[in-house]
């Protein structure tokens, strides 16, 4: 397991002019064999809390640990930064072959995984072509490949399917589970939260340089709006005559349709009982927050906080 | 530090570098642009100068006209640059009218007018009018020919035979020969000594200042199209600083070693023979050093440009120090071991230069190389130090350069 415990970095004072402070207190776990989303506005922490992970920036406190051990060597990783970046005079294999050589000091082995990958992502007639002749696509395939060549323990991801057409999408999705599948845990940075919802096993939102959701997608959903009902009404006229009492918040979402929260769970069957009054009522159902409202929700709460 | 990340690091950055259809022309080309632009000035004046230039004298002396048209036109000398002259004779008491002679010019009818004046043998001048006045060849032979006509008249005044003349004014030849330190001796002269000395000097500018540049361009490069932050998430900034010093220094050794083994060629063609090619391992050894000492302050000055022009300005303003060295030299070829060339070899950003120079001219004494060398390496050592500071920050700083201010806080902090 990854744990990050509790990472600090504020850039220097006298340096910067005005105090920046990039995180504060940022923990999190990921497991093995899981994908972890780190989500959160531009500015927000994402990337100086990758890059303290990775050993670029150093934590002005804080800890990084897998399993226990603080010392973490930068051959487990692999990273997929949001700015692309290859050699563009040099080729494909050269690319390729100098970047899995930094990380891993057995050539047969990077060059084994480097032709696996090409196969894979079909591009291996590319092999000996200039990275400067390659569609912008194919470039991110071969930047996608010059991270996970080495066979990393943990996969870091920045927005990696920025730029794709979906059919490359719905492939490096699938490659993302598979290698999930294999073992490796993967922090995928994204502002695409759909995507997030979709693949990741839990979610960290950073929001000002603090985590400000952390858990589960059915932690967090639990956690926001989850006594939320969704009732469906046959005759219009009842509904616009619909109302409940102050513990309850009703929000009108269609002609036929409102959304009623409750404070907690043990007002549910006193909430039952009410809406019995309603003989049009055809259906309720608990409604389901999706990860956008959630970050939407606290996004805009922390603003007006 | 991991020694096999410096080694992939710079043998990345060479071999990457090496095989550019740019390095590969610079290696040959630059020796050849060199001996070019030595030699072109000399093909050019000998074969394109061969233009017929009409020539007016006008001649109040009634003695020196004749005999400077007969020279002029008749001269050797002239063979490949013929002037033809015309001659006007004027009484000794008849002013000129200059305007007349110079309308003559305008209407192209001649290139120039000479006035020999009747004061000619006693002040010893004369006056030259034309468009052009900046022709030094032509001014070369009308001076040879006017003094040849001046001596030849004050021989026949003063009745003294030309051959006796030759015997008394004929020049002394010396015949130099240079003492080793180690007893042993071998020919030699001034021109030899400082075209070995100009030689090394170009050596170790050239290495430096075109290794440098590609190493800032190479740092702006890996910046803009943000590969740093792959490279920093598999090695550490010192590796990386370390292995791209390393890399791009071998480069510059290889451009080195080129151009000396073209230089050597060009000696044994020429019959040029200099002691500098017993010293070339100490030649090279202060370039490498030089290299490195100039190096070391760019990779951190340099990792802080954002953009192309930024770096062709760090870059311009350090290579200024390398050029410093020029100002010494006619002091240090006067005195190799006075107290200008001992002073200035200490101080490191003059040592490689300095010593090189030293060593073509008359070999140090080996105490003063070996200090040299350790002050060197210690600069070298502080330079890699602070710029280990601010190239771990410099690095990843986009968009806004840091100013002056920031780097001295960067480098004055404790992390």
């Amino acid at each position: 397991m990854l744990r990050v415990q509790k990472l600090c970095k504020t850039f220097n004072t006298s340096l910067f002019q005005k105090s920046v402070v990039a995180a504060e207190n940022i923990s999190f776990d990921i497991e093995f064999g899981s994908i972890c989303g780190i989500v959160g506005q531009n500015g927000a922490g994402k990337t100086t809390t990758i890059r303290m992970i990775l050993g670029i920036l150093l934590p002005d406190s804080g800890s990084i640990s897998i399993d226990g051990i603080e010392h973490i060597d930068k051959t487990i990783f692999g990273y997929l930064p949001e700015e692309r970046g290859l050699y563009k005079k040099s080729t494909v294999w050269e690319n390729l072959i100098y970047l899995g050589s930094l990380k891993l000091k057995d050539k047969s082995i990077i060059k084994r995984q480097i032709n696996y990958w090409l196969e894979r992502f079909d591009i291996k007639e590319y092999k000996n072509r200039e990275i400067a002749e390659l569609s912008k696509g194919n470039q991110q395939k071969i930047q996608f490949i010059a991270s996970i060549v080495h066979n990393p323990k943990i996969l870091i991801v920045d927005e990696p399917f920025s730029g794709l057409d979906p059919l490359n999408q719905v492939l490096f999705k699938d490659i993302l589970i598979e290698l999930k599948k294999t073992g490796l845990a993967i922090i995928f940075c994204t502002h695409q939260l759909q995507t997030a919802e979709e693949i990741c096993d839990s979610i960290v939102m950073i929001h000002q340089g603090k985590v400000s959701l952390n858990g589960t997608i059915e932690e967090i959903r639990h956690q926001y709006h989850s006594y939320s009902y969704n009732i469906v009404f046959d005759d219009n006229n009842e509904l616009q005559d619909f109302t409940l009492d102050r513990t309850c918040e009703i929000h009108h979402i269609s002609t036929n349709k409102v959304r009623v929260s409750i404070t907690d769970k043990t007002k549910f069957t006193e909430l039952l009982q009410k809406l019995s009054h309603y003989q049009s009522i055809v259906s309720i159902e608990k409604f389901v927050p999706s990860l956008l409202s959630i970050y939407t929700d606290i996004i805009s709460s922390k603003h007006i906080n | 530090m991991n020694i096999n990340h410096i080694f992939q690091i710079a043998k990345w950055e060479f071999v990457q570098k090496a095989k550019t259809k740019a390095f590969i022309f610079s290696l040959v080309l630059t020796p050849i642009i060199m001996s070019l632009f030595n030699i072109l000035p000399m093909i050019l004046m000998n074969t394109i100068t061969k233009e017929t230039k009409k020539v007016l004298i006008v001649d109040q002396t009634h003695f020196a006209g004749n005999a400077l048209s007969m020279l002029l036109d008749f001269n050797k000398e002239t063979e490949k640059h013929t002037i033809k002259t015309t001659l006007e004779h004027i009484s000794p008491n008849t002013s000129i009218n200059i305007k007349s002679y110079t309308d003559l010019i305008i209407q192209d009818r001649y290139d120039a007018f000479i006035i020999l004046p009747s004061s000619l043998l006693q002040k010893r001048e004369y006056d030259y009018y034309s468009l052009n006045i900046s022709n030094i060849s032509d001014f070369e032979v009308l001076e040879k020919s006017i003094e040849k006509v001046i001596t030849d008249t004050l021989l026949s005044l003063h009745k003294i035979s030309k051959s006796t003349f030759q015997d008394i004014s004929s020049k002394v030849k010396v015949h130099t020969t240079k003492i080793k330190t180690n007893g042993d001796i071998s020919k030699g002269d001034t021109l030899t000594e400082f075209i070995g000395m100009y030689g090394s000097l170009l050596i170790i500018i050239m290495m430096v200042t075109f290794s440098g540049q590609l190493l800032v361009r190479s740092l702006l490069d890996e910046k803009s199209n943000r590969i740093i932050e792959i490279l920093l998430s598999s090695v550490s900034s010192i590796e990386l600083m370390y292995g791209k010093l390393i890399g791009l220094g071998c480069l510059g050794l290889l451009q080195g070693i080129t151009w000396l083994v073209f230089g050597l060629i060009a000696s044994v063609i020429s019959g040029f023979q200099s002691d500098i090619f017993a010293h070339i391992p100490f030649i090279f050894m202060y370039a490498i050093l030089g290299y490195f000492y100039y190096a070391s302050i760019l990779i951190g000055i340099g990792s802080t440009a954002t953009t192309e022009q930024e770096a062709q300005n760090i870059t311009g303003f350090i290579m200024m120090f390398t050029i410093i060295p020029f100002l010494f030299m006619m002091v240090i070829m006067d005195n190799p071991s006075g107290t200008v060339a001992i002073v200035c070899s200490y101080i490191p950003f003059l040592t490689p230069s300095i010593m090189s120079a030293r060593i073509a001219i008359q070999f140090p004494n080996i105490i003063e190389v070996i200090i040299s060398t350790i002050t060197l390496i210690l600069s070298i050592s502080i330079n890699v130090m602070i710029s280990a500071k601010i190239f771990s920050i410099g690095i990843l700083t986009y968009g806004k350069r840091l100013t002056f201010k920031e780097i001295w806080i960067i480098v004055r902090s404790k992390g």
